[in-house]
């Protein structure tokens, strides 16, 4: 039994996976683990309310939050236990920006007020978000965002469009960033604000991504009205605000289990064939690289446990694992062969499995969060000196 | 202090003693540093013993003392065979019970006069038969004055100036000098026979292939600052090569290479001071030497590249170390069949 009220850290790392091991196999719903037909699941819309909801009733909501804030307050070397524990169980995915981003950012920019009136419903899930940061003519130069907002008495009135937003339908609220002044540099001018997807003038509409869901969306704001009470940071500090975070979640999202994940599909997919030399040593190059990511990540981790802060290194990280996870799917639609060209299902030994899906679903890991050309950008720079003269 | 921050203490000043010596071994004038004359100085400092516990004369740093040691050879690409004379023979040694054998192997190894090469490769299978030695081993570390081989289960330690002994010598391509070593009915000094010198035997071999893949790692690294170190110096067009896009993506993918291939060697020392001879272990240090290999032929094919004409001249300094990366990158197995053993070994776990 979980007592919300536990010292996780107190506990030997060996007694807090198998505590966790327990919860999991006694409620995690079957039908949501990860599996060879959906190796990267994600949860959608009511499944994450319910999720969150369980989380709560079990005292496993927000691992990373501070206690104060209604989180486990895991420090760093339980927060991996817990994700490599989550991870290898096939837990389901889930866009929780409030827990990694918007909550973590409000905890240190926002005032007393702000944190009360948004920190306990995005806890419970009766708030959900989405983040409005890309928009059609700013993506990795994201500074350039062109989305306006007026000061018009206590109020800001936001013009503008959002694009890429991931689960917008669903969200009741979306963290966004719009430019309130001119500054001399593009970052300056820049605010971080929180409204409502339910205001007037905000219109969704959903993208159909290559694997055919329609997981983000364009959202367009017209003349929408949000209160001055929700700019964050205070006016024109949003560049700033949103930097801020986003410290070990450069580590998080260089978690070699995406790639574990698939490459356990491409085990499937070979034991379902005869033996062949060439395919089971194209097989253990990705093995091989795995490994090594494996290594670097628990290298990183430890270090980190250790006290040392992560640094611009750590972005290697995600660089080497969306890349090498986009080979593995790359493998198993060549190990598909004909069998690929279904769009659905098709039988492997005795599962299934969608080869469009796992190999489109792998797609847009180098691109966001920083797309890898800019990720070496920002490593050549602040790791090698490499610089533009 | 605790155990682990001691011994990471200790690794530490190890790491920067041999990172001094080797520094300057190779300032010398080219001829003052052979192999016999700098033997005895890397003997004096205690390098080939860092593995061996204290009670036998060693350091006791285990695998983590010899591949940090060894990266520190490759980075100074200093052409002495520190995995041959020192790792793999040691290894061996405290790999068997004590005797004889192993006091006699601990005599020449801490004595600098000698060189004992642990004979790794076979040109042709050993036969020992009658008390008598034969067969024939190929790059073996030259001059060498004794040799350690397997023999079926049976270890030797055959002194090289006997009866029945021819070593051609060849030049090979990190700097020193390899031989091919044929011994017909030769009288070894030494013969342990059985379970216990089998597995000493493949001991030293891991730890023979895991040191490699250290020594690469330090081969690659400092080519790998060396052409940094250019092409923020070289200019064309108005501006430093360095500050060209394309040259800064492939060098962040060289830094992401020899990170990997860091991580992957120390992942494998940790598994051989748990167990050397265990088979997770021999997977470990294919996977290491897999990725080094990888990482050496990346980074000797663009630090020719990034060099531009000079790259391609004997005369720049990078060019020896692109010698011995070419040269060494396949040295114990390709990355393909290292890859293949290694997924194996995971397939079948």
């Amino acid at each position: 039994m979980i007592d919300k009220d536990m010292d996780f850290n107190a506990l030997e790392d060996s007694a807090f996976r198998k505590l966790l091991e327990d919860w999991l196999a006694a409620n995690y719903p079957q039908e949501w683990r990860q599996d060879m037909r959906r190796p990267f699941r994600r949860l959608r819309g009511d499944d994450v309310v319910r999720w969150i909801g369980m989380q709560l009733d079990a005292g496993l909501r927000c691992p990373a939050w501070p206690k104060e804030y209604g989180g486990m307050g895991l420090d760093f070397l339980k927060q991996s236990v817990h994700q490599e524990v989550f991870e290898t169980y096939g837990v389901a995915r889930v866009v929780d920006l409030a827990e990694v981003q918007i909550g973590p950012t409000l905890m240190v920019h926002a005032t007393a007020e702000q944190k009360a009136r948004f920190i306990p419903p995005m806890l419970k899930g009766e708030h959900l978000w989405c983040q409005g940061y890309s928009e059609p003519g700013a993506g990795s130069d994201l500074a350039s965002l062109k989305t306006a907002a007026i000061v018009d008495g206590d109020m800001l009135r936001v013009t503008g469009q959002k694009i890429w937003t991931s689960h917008a339908q669903e969200a009741t609220h979306m963290f966004a960033l719009v430019r309130t002044s001119k500054g001399e540099r593009k970052q300056q001018g820049i605010s971080f604000i929180l409204l409502e997807m339910d205001a007037p003038g905000v219109t969704i509409r959903p993208i159909a991504n290559l694997a055919g869901e329609e997981e983000f969306c364009e959202v367009f704001l017209d003349d929408v009205k949000v209160p001055l009470a929700n700019v964050i940071g205070g006016l024109d500090n949003g560049w700033t605000v949103a930097k801020a975070l986003l410290g070990h979640e450069r580590v998080w999202i260089g978690s070699p289990g995406l790639a574990t994940r698939a490459l356990t599909l491409t085990r499937t997919l070979l034991a379902a064939r005869p033996h062949d030399d060439v395919l089971f040593d194209a097989y253990a190059a990705c093995a091989a690289d795995l490994h090594d990511l494996r290594w670097l990540y628990r290298k990183t981790c430890s270090a980190i446990a250790g006290g040392t802060e992560p640094g611009v290194e750590v972005s290697m990280l995600k660089v080497i694992q969306s890349e090498l996870l986009q080979r593995i799917t790359e493998l198993n639609v060549e190990l598909g062969g004909d069998d690929a060209l279904v769009d659905g299902d098709s039988p492997v030994g005795d599962t299934v499995t969608d080869y469009g899906w796992q190999y489109f679903m792998a797609r847009p890991g180098t691109i966001f969060a920083g797309a890898n050309e800019i990720q070496r950008n920002v490593l050549a720079k602040a790791v090698l000196g490499l610089g533009s003269k | 202090m605790t155990q682990a921050n001691e011994t990471a203490e200790l690794l530490s000043m190890v790491e920067s003693s041999a990172t001094l010596f080797l520094d300057d071994a190779c300032s010398r004038a080219p001829g003052t540093n052979t192999f016999a004359e700098l033997w005895r100085e890397i003997v004096e400092m205690g390098l080939p013993l860092v593995a061996l516990p204290e009670d036998r004369g060693g350091s006791g740093l285990g695998a983590a003392g010899f591949t940090c040691v060894a990266r520190q050879f490759g980075r100074a690409l200093v052409a002495q065979p520190y995995i041959a004379c020192g790792v793999a023979p040691v290894a061996a040694i405290a790999a068997l019970p004590d005797g004889a054998f192993s006091d006699a192997a601990l005599a020449l190894v801490a004595d600098g006069t000698f060189r004992l090469a642990f004979g790794a490769k076979q040109s042709q299978a050993p036969l020992l038969a009658g008390g008598r030695l034969s067969g024939q081993w190929k790059l073996i570390a030259h001059p060498a004055t004794h040799l350690m081989v397997a023999a079926g289960d049976a270890l030797c330690l055959v002194a090289l100036d006997g009866a029945g002994i021819i070593i051609e010598p060849h030049k090979a391509l990190d700097g020193g000098e390899i031989a091919t070593v044929s011994l017909t009915e030769a009288v070894p000094l030494q013969v342990e026979q059985g379970p216990a010198a089998a597995r000493a035997g493949a001991v030293a071999l891991a730890a023979s292939r895991l040191a490699h893949a250290a020594l690469l790692g330090g081969l690659a690294e400092s080519a790998f600052r060396q052409t940094q170190d250019y092409i923020k110096t070289r200019a064309q067009f108005g501006q430093t090569i360095a500050s060209f896009q394309s040259i800064q993506h492939r060098s962040v993918d060289q830094f992401i290479a020899n990170s990997l291939t860091e991580a992957s060697v120390e992942a494998a020392a940790t598994a051989f001071d748990a167990d050397p001879a265990a088979p997770a272990t021999a997977a470990l240090i294919a996977a290491a030497l897999a990725r080094a290999s990888t990482g050496a032929a990346h980074v000797a094919r663009e630090s020719v590249q990034m060099h531009g004409a000079i790259g391609f001249t004997a005369e720049a300094d990078v060019g020896r170390y692109v010698r011995a990366l070419t040269g060494l990158a396949n040295f114990h197995g390709t990355a393909r069949d290292n890859r293949r053993q290694f997924a194996q070994f995971e397939d079948a776990a």
